[in-house]
């Protein structure tokens, strides 16, 4: 295999990480943010659940919640087989294709993540909106504004500023994070580099994958420190 | 009377707060409330500003009824009476992100900018009264004495120009009343004066007030009228000269002593 050729195999491989890291963030910060409501709800009851509920995941290590998102449908009686793998079936068939596709194992990844990052990013909003001085929600107040006004043209930036550098580093984490993927026989890029050393004696792949990583974190670095530049203009 | 309190209550738990206040104030008067710590002058005040409901009684302002204990168990809105009233905390909770004018602009122009959504102004309306609102934030900075401040943000103005930002701010809503809560309490000894110079400026002007405040002789200055609060009842009130003369209220003399000790 010529250097392009693997570089091509390793590309196919990282867009599953990046699809993976894209979905993540895009489903598990709207949940991320009702959790970390329901976390500071006035109702005791809804506080308590999401409480244990956000201990429970962010107890749970993640390659062990993978497995029990893609155990668990077989284990409470949903189909004779693994729901997920029935779902790469159907795909595969539908594809016409002659490899066994991916798709349900990728959604069952892909429910763990969320799962776990949302409860990981509850608790990162919670600490921005319970940062913000009472004092801010009460001198809108007085000055007649809506509750939604008060949100959106007050709180809502001094939280994001406040919430950007730890919001900044679960980010980096997920990206390392989607590699776990790899435990329920998802072709992502380690997976592939792997094969390359198993199948073919060629090692250096494994190593040849940090770059896509490192390339890809130095990007949202750059891009994740100038959204903290454009905030440092204020202190909250 | 302009504004008239009515039998106010409030209780926090089993500890009862204000336990009947009764007070009333006429247009232009100001009104300055002093007291012990934990008297309850700072929940007098949040009651009238709607931060906090009041467990029984009424507040009128020019003859109209803005708060009803009765009522408000009934229904939830609380806002009602807010913009009768301005409140300048002690605190000063300027919004950070915004500069000094847009500190003052935020609200008003929020509100033009609801109604233009709501279709009860034209486009042009809008812009028309968002220049205005701009104008008069303008010319409160200059009153307040920060014309070349306007673009500073809050955390580049000291503790006495954020609080005059924060008086300029509750004013851009032409209040009916303005309430301050230790409006120099956050402030060094050394700059309290510039701040105390603009209440009495707006003191000159007729503007209605409530001042609590632990700087007697600024009350003194500035007060058509004093209230001494003591364990959330209204222990003495009168002008200035009348309050001070009541020697033979104890717990008001052991208030004042306590200042006149520490001016030693
Ligand atoms: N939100 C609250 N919950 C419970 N108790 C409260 C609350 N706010 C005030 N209190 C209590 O009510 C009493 C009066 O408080 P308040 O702040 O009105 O006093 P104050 O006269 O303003 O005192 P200071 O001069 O120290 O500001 C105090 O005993 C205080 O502990
Ligand atoms: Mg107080």
């Amino acid at each position: 295999m010529s250097f392009w050729q693997i570089t091509l195999e390793l590309l196919g491989g990282f867009g599953l990480t990046c699809l993976l890291f894209l979905l993540t963030l895009i489903l598990a910060i709207p949940l991320g943010l009702g959790i970390s409501f329901c976390t500071m709800s006035s109702f005791k009851p809804l506080k308590a659940v999401s409480k244990i509920f956000v201990w429970l995941i962010r107890g749970i290590p993640l390659m062990l919640l993978i497995f029990m998102i893609y155990y668990l449908p077989g284990l409470l009686g949903l189909g004779s087989l693994n729901i997920f793998n029935q779902l790469d079936r159907y795909f595969t068939s539908l594809a016409g294709s002659s490899e066994m596709l991916y798709h349900g194992r990728f959604i069952a990844v892909l429910i763990a993540f969320v799962i776990n990052y949302s409860c990981y990013f509850s608790e990162i909003f919670r600490g921005g909106i319970e940062s913000i001085s009472r004092g801010q929600y009460e001198a809108g107040q007085v000055l007649g504004m809506t509750k939604g006004q008060i949100f959106r043209k007050i709180v809502l930036k001094q939280v994001i500023k406040c919430i950007l550098p730890p919001m900044s580093n679960e980010i980096i984490t997920l990206v390392k994070d989607t590699a776990l993927a790899n435990a329920i026989a998802i072709p992502e890029i380690i997976q592939r580099a792997e094969l390359m050393a198993s199948g073919q004696a060629i090692i250096w792949p494994i190593f040849y994958t940090a770059v896509f990583y490192l390339l890809f974190v130095g990007g949202l670095t750059i891009l994740l420190g100038r959204a903290e530049k454009k905030l440092s203009y204020f202190k909250a | 009377m302009f504004l008239e309190v009515k039998n106010l209550t409030k209780s926090f738990g089993e500890t009862q707060v204000l336990q009947g206040i009764n007070f009333g104030l006429e247009k232009g008067q100001v009104l300055s409330i002093i007291g012990s710590s934990g008297s309850g002058k700072t929940t007098l005040l949040r009651c009238i500003n709607a931060l906090e409901t009041a467990d029984g009684g009424e507040i009128y302002v020019d003859g109209n009824k803005i708060f009803d204990a009765a009522e408000q168990k009934n229904k939830k809105s609380k806002t009602k009476n807010i913009l009768n009233f301005g409140f300048v905390f002690q605190s000063f909770n300027l919004f950070p992100q915004y500069t000094a004018l847009e500190n003052i602009t935020l609200a008003p122009s929020l509100k033009i900018r609801e109604a233009y959504k709501q279709k009860s102004i034209t486009k042009d309306e809008m812009k028309e009264k968002l220049a205005e609102i701009e104008n008069n934030a303008l010319s409160l900075l200059a009153k307040v004495g920060l014309s070349e401040k306007k673009n500073s943000y809050p955390c580049q103005l000291s503790g006495g120009q954020q609080q005059r930002v924060s008086i300029a701010r509750a004013l851009a809503l032409s209040p009916d009343v303005l309430c301050f809560d230790e409006p120099t309490s956050a402030l060094d000894p050394e700059i309290t004066g510039e701040v105390l110079k603009i209440i009495k400026s707006l003191a000159a002007e007729n503007m209605t007030m409530i001042i609590v405040t632990h700087e007697m002789a600024f009350a003194r200055d500035v007060s058509d009228k004093i209230i001494f609060m003591d364990g959330g009842v209204i222990s003495a009130e009168g002008s200035p000269a009348e309050l001070f003369a009541q020697r033979e209220n104890r717990r008001l003399q052991a208030f004042l002593s306590s200042f006149y000790d520490m001016a030693k």
